[in-house]
């Protein structure tokens, strides 16, 4: 039995480090490669080791595919690729393509600046990985090698994201990345085909959660930050560069010019901007309300939204503040944080989901006194909302998907173990499918039926459905195709018998069979012929019972009779040796009328 | 009984049964039966009141019955000429002049002369071919034109109804006899007629085929193995001629369109029929009037022109003339894709390769009950809209009260080129806004190497083409065969993505077609020349006009004549960029990174703008506006500068303005850059003109020598190109290397305008998925050094046109073939005798008899006959034949 082997290195029961490893048709692929944003040890990369204890992985792995720009799923790419050693091909979209090298380069200037860690990658390591990516477009189909086979869809989640389609021989397997299927302000939502994979990968972040309309959670906003600017406080929204950012921009941007608010909402300078231009530009990745109107006004050219000075931080009054990273584990959006925390006016609203670990996660968490590594303490005064905008499937989201596509068995990762157990009995309640949800560094093991492609002869088939419409329409009967296979040097093609024979040069050779039975029945034989046709239609109702020139036949069976106008009649029952559980039949049962 | 009878309607004449007459003055005939007609009239059928038709007629004669049809049939020829048999001869003055012909009688000539057989289809009673000549003999007012008319009969019958029409012209124009109006307008009311019938007969046949197709449907069969049972169960008369086109029906390609660079093909394969581009020659345009928007003197006051021998006040004002040339003052009209050829409603998919060659999609999927599936790339949909819209609103916004038809009775009399126009009675207005909108949300997008699957018979595949944004080569392909699709493609490097040519080899047939327009010049060198003359131009303070398409080269020439005129210090001169769509064209653009060449796209990463035009709008280098007349233009408008503005036929659009302004003035230049237009057919309404001229026609396609390359590399095995490429252009028959060669590695069909062309394509396989569990009953044998055969059952499911193997389900199998195996091989007799020995059979009689042996077993009075292909037991018992049987089966080999 052909199987599919799964091994996640990351994301298995778990958020972050997103990295799983797909053996099948003998080839290995990386899915992801993330890294976890809970730890700053050597677990925030995945264990690489699996694959090769000592030197490069490349003879190990086909191809590494990355789904989205998010760190925790290309974040350990340039590490992979440059310290561990991978030489072979990665995919990904375009607009991933052009936005992860910054992602990576200013995580690697937090990490390496900020944090001072020894032993990260260079900015030279960044660009030397991105020299190894192949850039793909949507529903393109690229052949990484003669078998494999790989193609994108469009995931929603963030600009460029994608879920790939790969394909070995007749195995084929869906790994979805992070995907949305509600389409939100800037994006629209994930889509796929009736692919029927054999198996669907599937992220499960909101694995127990149905969001509320999308409508309510913006007004709910809305108002959240309304009251605030309106009591004097700071809203302090921690975002990640690129996402959410563009969508709560374009929310903010909308309402401040129906309201006619004055109050300065500012975006941390740098990436925002940066990230702008990059949705201006690959403008066709949004959905289809921003690419008709674009032409006329850029969705992404904000007028009320401006750049951030670091001095703004301790300006009086009300304001809005953008800034990353969205988990308040490091960076500008850390350090506002610090600030504006013990003030019981000011706010922040986390938008997205934080992992364990985090500062963003402890707040949630309702912590109300945080100790930084330097032992410094932060009391949480200020109001903090959580606002799920990440635009992740929920439950609903990943039953839709799992409907759209049709596997034969689910897997979900990225996600928390409980919530995955609670998914797993729903979709097998509601599709009788499998479903597994390994942890990391446990392989797991789906067998397949697979289907092999042979080539047929079209008379064959023309012969078959010919002998198939002869019969009277049956939705039960089953249709049946019977021939014989010849393989001769790689071929191989299913054939007729005697094509078969010709095809491969031997002479067939044909037994046939005559028996006579001798018969009682006045009347022409013809008249007998008659008799003996509405019996064997009666005794072989299955069988398509012809009558031509006095003479029956049933596949290859011949029955005919003989004999002047007299009672006693012969009757030939011929049949070859193939037919020989019919002919045999047939014979015993005009014996039994003999008698 | 038998009356003679003058059917008023056609006035011809018949013998009819009295059964058959009503009233005195009505008369049933037999409809839609197609022939046969004979039969009944000779047989009195009585009339079927449902299905026959009632014609007014007058009994000649004076009512005169025959009781013998023989005798009917002698005086029949009498009365084509005369009313009345009784006398000899009787004045005709009541008569018109034309000679009646008979309606169902054979002349004796007609007979003689072989016509093809015309296949019958179902409801026929009587398929003969003299039924059918009869009907014939109508159409017989010349030998010549019978043959021209019934040597189209049998194409009528199998691609579409009004085929008929399509001879009209040609005859109409050959025919010039002295009582030409009145045999016309019979010979019309005769293919009316035929038209009819046929149509009735076709109507039954497509409900029946939309039966079968519905039962298929619901079965989710729809294979070539259906297309066989339809020829088993159809109750078809099978003629040659049918048999042949039900073959030519699974494969075959004909071409709608008559310029190869605005190509449209239909290509009929494994049932489904495929639409290659739509693409709409605009050359009819050049006929007509330039449309301004402002009141223009010069055009208004060009003198009329009359046919010599014409009087006739409706050609009042159709026709102006200027010059030696003639133009129709109307709207511009169009020669779309003809549809007389095939229904656009049997189109399934419609596959576009660039944007250029779509502009008649709202011809075909608008108001023809098209419901088939269009693919076209991103950036060829959403740039195709920009050409069509500019189009539309081109035209719309100079409205005319008249619309010229009457010069199109008078093309004979028109001079050249007029005279000699393509179709012009086909010519159709433009389309609106609404017909553009509609017609392209259907279209759906793709991406280049994207896998489309056409309803589980057919895969296609759009591949770069190299030839502009998005532009497409098409890979159209069953499980053993492969079509390539040809069509725009570039070798050279601009803007767009490079040319994918691996994906193109090895095809089964490479249909080639819209290679480049100007097969003398190098696009780079024209660029060149271009940007030298318009700097130059500027320097002398004269102003540059460039008519243009809103994208494609466009965007090239904006980026290497911006370093130019930096270069000769020209470079305050302002670019002006003036279409509907110009903010649309620069916008998508910038936003298409993906299907642009690497280095464009590169661009994108940092992020920059791809092209540079972005920047030159910034600079305010570049301005765009819609039109002429929008707010800011005046303003802004200064002089020298360079104005690129559509349309490049010059018959509308901006254009028309700027040469009306500027034309007069020699220090102004004209610079034609799009090939798709004569520069100086489409100048000859402005002339004289004072403006300079440069002609640097860019088409960056495939010129022969690149074309021939390419056919090398891809090596083809069956090359289809229109029959224009085999020979050296009109324009410069001496270069006998602008050609596409011959090879003997190839088959070369050419191919030209209406022709159905039938593709060298035979099926012998198909593919077929085995399930694992029926993979493990193989049993292979070796019966050869590498040749291994196994006999093989199995389930068969198809849905979706996916045949798959599978086990069959429990309890259905005792009575299939399971495990049936086949034997191969000699019988040995001897070895055969020793083993019936070893049994105790041992009264064995042989004798020689025929091939083989004659084995005799006297006590059992049983019969072995044994050959080299095949031996016969004849045995009476049961028991004896089975012993037979297991020892004929140890000396036999099986598989």
């Amino acid at each position: 039995m052909p199987e599919i082997k799964i091994t996640p290195l990351g994301a298995g029961q778990d958020v972050g480090r997103s990295c799983i490893l797909l053996s099948m048709g003998g080839k290995n692929i990386m899915l992801d490669c993330g890294m976890h944003m809970g730890y700053n040890d050597e677990r925030r990369f995945p264990d690489f080791s699996f694959i090769s204890t000592d030197g490069p992985i490349t003879p190990y792995i086909d191809c590494v595919i990355i789904s989205h720009f998010h760190l925790d799923h290309c974040g350990a790419l340039p590490y992979m690729s440059e310290m561990v050693g991978y030489t072979g091909p990665i995919y990904m979209t375009h607009p991933t393509k052009a936005i992860a090298p910054i992602l990576l380069e200013d995580m690697r200037k937090v990490s390496v600046e900020k944090k001072g860690d020894q032993n990260f990658f260079t900015s030279q390591m960044i660009k030397d990985c991105m020299k190894k990516v192949i850039a793909v477009t949507l529903h393109q189909s690229v052949m990484v090698d003669s078998e494999l086979e790989i193609k994108a869809y469009y995931a929603g989640h963030v600009l460029g994201a994608a879920m790939f389609w790969i394909k070995v021989g007749s195995q084929s397997v869906v790994y979805t990345g992070d995907y949305n299927m509600t389409p939100d302000r800037h994006l629209g939502a994930a889509w796929i085909d009736k692919c029927r994979p054999d198996l669907l990968i599937t992220e499960s972040t909101y694995a127990t959660t149905i969001r509320d309309s999308k409508r309510c959670r913006e007004r709910d906003f809305l108002k959240k930050v309304h009251e605030c600017i309106d009591r004097g406080g700071k809203v302090l929204i921690p975002v990640f560069a690129l996402g959410r950012a563009q969508e709560l921009c374009i929310l903010l941007e909308t309402y401040w010019e129906r309201m006619n608010l004055k109050v300065p909402v500012y975006f941390a300078l740098g990436l925002t901007e940066k990230a702008n231009n990059y949705y201006k530009m690959f403008i066709t990745w949004t959905n289809q309300k921003i690419r008709k109107t674009f032409v006329q006004r850029n969705m992404f050219d904000f007028k009320h939204i401006k750049p951030f000075d670091r001095q703004y931080i301790d300006n009086p009054g009300p304001m809005v503040v953008f800034a990353t990273p969205g988990m308040l584990h490091a960076g500008l959006s850390l350090q506002i944080f610090k600030k504006w925390a013990p003030n019981e006016n000011n706010m922040v609203i986390m938008p997205g989901f934080c992992v364990q670990g985090t500062v963003g996660h402890k707040i949630l968490n309702g912590a109300k006194k945080i100790e930084f590594e330097n032992r410094q303490i932060v009391e949480v005064k200020m109001s903090v909302e959580y606002m799920s905008f990440s635009a992740h499937a929920d439950a609903k989201g990943i039953m839709q998907l799992i409907q759209y596509c049709e596997p034969q068995n689910v897997m979900l990762v990225h996600g928390e173990a409980a919530k995955m157990e609670f998914l797993k009995n729903k979709i097998k309640q509601e599709f009788n499918l499998e479903c597994y949800y390994p942890a990391n560094g446990e392989t797991c093991i789906i067998n397949t039926t697979v289907k092999i492609p042979i080539d047929v002869s079209l008379s064959l088939l023309k012969a078959e459905s010919k002998k198939f419409n002869a019969l009277p329409p049956d939705p039960k009967r089953q249709r049946t195709l019977h021939g014989v296979l010849v393989m001769k040097d790689s071929s191989i093609c299913l054939m007729d018998v005697d094509e078969a024979c010709k095809e491969a040069g031997i002479n067939r050779h044909v037994i046939r069979f005559t028996s006579t039975v001798h018969l009682h029945d006045p009347g022409s034989s013809l008249a007998t012929a008659h008799k003996l046709h509405s019996l064997m239609k009666e005794k072989l109702p299955e069988w398509s019972v012809t009558f031509t020139d006095g003479s029956i036949s049933v596949e290859s069976v011949l029955v005919k009779v003989e004999g002047e106008e007299d009672n006693q009649k012969s009757v030939f029952v011929s049949w070859t040796n193939q037919d020989e559980e019919l002919g045999s039949y047939i014979l015993k049962l005009l014996n039994s009328m003999g008698h | 009984m038998w009356v003679i009878a003058l059917f008023v309607e056609d006035n011809t004449i018949a013998i009819v049964p009295t059964s058959w007459v009503r009233s005195n003055n009505e008369c049933y005939w037999p409809t839609a039966s197609g022939g046969g007609e004979q039969k009944f009239v000779k047989e009195c059928t009585s009339p079927d009141k449902k299905t026959w038709r009632l014609y007014k007629v007058r009994i000649l004669g004076n009512g005169k019955v025959f009781d013998d049809w023989n005798k009917a049939r002698l005086k029949l020829p009498n009365a084509e000429t005369e009313s009345d048999f009784n006398t000899d001869h009787e004045n005709n003055d009541t008569d018109n002049e034309t000679p009646r012909k008979i309606r169902t009688e054979l002349s004796q000539e007609s007979i003689s002369i072989p016509l093809p057989e015309v296949p019958f289809i179902k409801s026929c009673v009587q398929p003969s071919t003299s039924a059918m000549t009869s009907r014939n003999t109508e159409l017989a007012v010349t030998p010549h034109n019978r043959a021209h008319v019934i040597r189209d009969l049998s194409p009528a019958v199998c691609s579409s109804p009004e085929v008929f029409s399509r001879n009209e012209t040609p005859k109409i124009n050959g025919y010039n006899q002295t009582d030409e109006n009145s045999s016309i307008k019979l010979l019309l009311k005769q293919l009316l007629r035929q038209v009819t019938i046929l149509n009735g007969k076709i109507n039954n046949v497509q409900d029946d085929l939309a039966e079968l197709k519905n039962k298929i449907n619901s079965d989710h069969l729809k294979d070539d193995d259906i297309s066989n049972a339809f020829e088993e169960d159809f109750p078809i008369t099978t003629s040659q001629e049918l048999l042949n086109f039900d073959k030519k029906l699974l494969n075959n390609e004909y071409c709608l369109s008559n310029d190869p660079n605005k190509p449209c093909h239909i290509l009929t394969f494994r049932e489904i029929t495929l639409m290659l581009d739509c693409g709409l020659s605009m050359q009819s345009v050049l006929n007509f009037l330039p449309l301004s928007y402002v009141y223009s003197n010069r055009l208004h006051n060009l003198p009329i022109w009359l046919p010599t021998d014409v009087t006739d006040s409706d050609l009042e004002g159709e026709l102006r003339e200027n010059g030696d040339r003639i133009f129709i003052d109307s709207p511009p009209e169009f020669c779309p894709p003809l549809d007389k050829l095939i229904d656009f409603a049997q189109i399934d998919v419609i596959l576009i390769s660039n944007y250029l060659c779509m502009m008649a999609l709202p011809f075909i999927t608008e108001g023809t009950g098209f419901q088939g599936k269009v693919y076209a790339t991103e950036p060829t949909l959403q740039i195709g809209r920009l050409l069509l819209e500019e189009l539309v609103t081109h035209i719309e916004q100079c409205p005319k009260a008249n619309f010229a038809t009457q010069w199109k009775n008078f093309i004979h009399k028109l001079p050249y080129p007029l005279n000699d126009s393509f179709k012009p009675k086909s010519w159709k207005q433009i389309y609106n806004a609404g017909n553009v909108n509609a017609s392209l949300s259907r279209i759906q997008m793709v991406g280049y190497n994207e896998k489309i699957d056409v309803y589980g018979a057919l895969q296609v595949l759009p591949t770069s083409s190299g030839y502009n944004l998005g532009s497409s080569n098409w890979i159209i392909t069953s499980d053993h065969e492969k079509i390539v699709y040809l069509s725009g493609s570039s070798t050279l490097t601009t803007h767009p993505r490079p040319m994918d040519h691996h994906a193109l080899k090895n095809a089964d047939v490479l249909i080639m077609t819209d290679l480049t327009q100007t097969p003398i010049s190098n696009p780079d060198s024209m660029l060149g020349l271009l940007c030298v003359v318009v700097s130059l131009t500027l320097r002398g303070g004269g102003n540059a006009l460039i008519p243009c398409y809103p994208s494609g080269v466009i965007y090239d020439l904006f980026e290497c004549l911006s370093i130019k005129m930096q270069d000769l210090g020209v470079q305050n001169c302002p670019m002006f960029f003036i279409s509907p769509v110009a903010d649309m064209s620069l916008a998508y653009s910038n936003i298409l990174a993906e299907w642009l060449s690497s280095a464009k796209q590169n661009r994108v990463y940092v992020p920059d703008e791809p092209f540079p035009h972005a920047l030159l709008l910034k600079n305010s280098k570049l301005k765009h506006f819609k039109h002429i007349y929008s707010e800011g233009f005046s303003t802004d408008f200064q002089e020298p500068c360079v104005v690129f503005c559509g349309h490049p036929s010059l018959r509308f659009g901006d254009v028309v303005q700027f040469i009306e302004l500027w034309g007069n003035n020699p220090r102004n230049c004209i610079v034609f850059t799009e090939p798709d237009f004569d520069y100086i057919e489409a100048l000859a309404p402005y002339q004289p003109i004072q403006m300079k001229v440069a002609h640097c026609a860019i088409d960056t396609s495939l010129n022969f020598t690149q074309a021939n390359k390419l056919i090398k590399d891809l090596k083809p095995t069956t090359l289809v190109v229109p029959e224009c490429y085999i020979q050296p252009p009109v324009s410069a028959p001496t270069l006998t290397e602008l050609v596409i060669e011959t090879s003997s590695d190839r088959t070369l069909i050419p191919y030209k305008w209406g022709e159905v062309i039938n593709l060298p394509l035979k099926r012998k396989q198909g593919q077929i998925l085995m399930e694992t569990e029926v993979a493990q009953k193989i049993n292979p044998i070796e019966v050869k050094t590498g040749v291994s055969l196994s006999s093989l059952t199995g389930a068969l499911v198809i849905k979706d046109n996916v045949h798959n193997m599978k086990n069959h389900a429990d309890g259905s199998e005792s009575k299939t073939q399971r495990g049936t195996r086949y034997e191969w091989g000699l019988v040995n007799v001897t070895e055969f005798l020793q083993k019936m020995a070893q049994e105790g059979i041992v009264d064995a009689k042989v004798e020689p008899s025929g091939n083989g042996v004659m084995i005799h077993l006297q006590d059992e009075d049983a019969l072995i006959q044994i050959e080299d292909n095949c031996t016969h037991v004849l045995c009476n018992s049961d028991e004896l034949r089975l012993r037979l049987r297991n020892i004929l089966m140890q000396c036999l080999k099986q598989f």
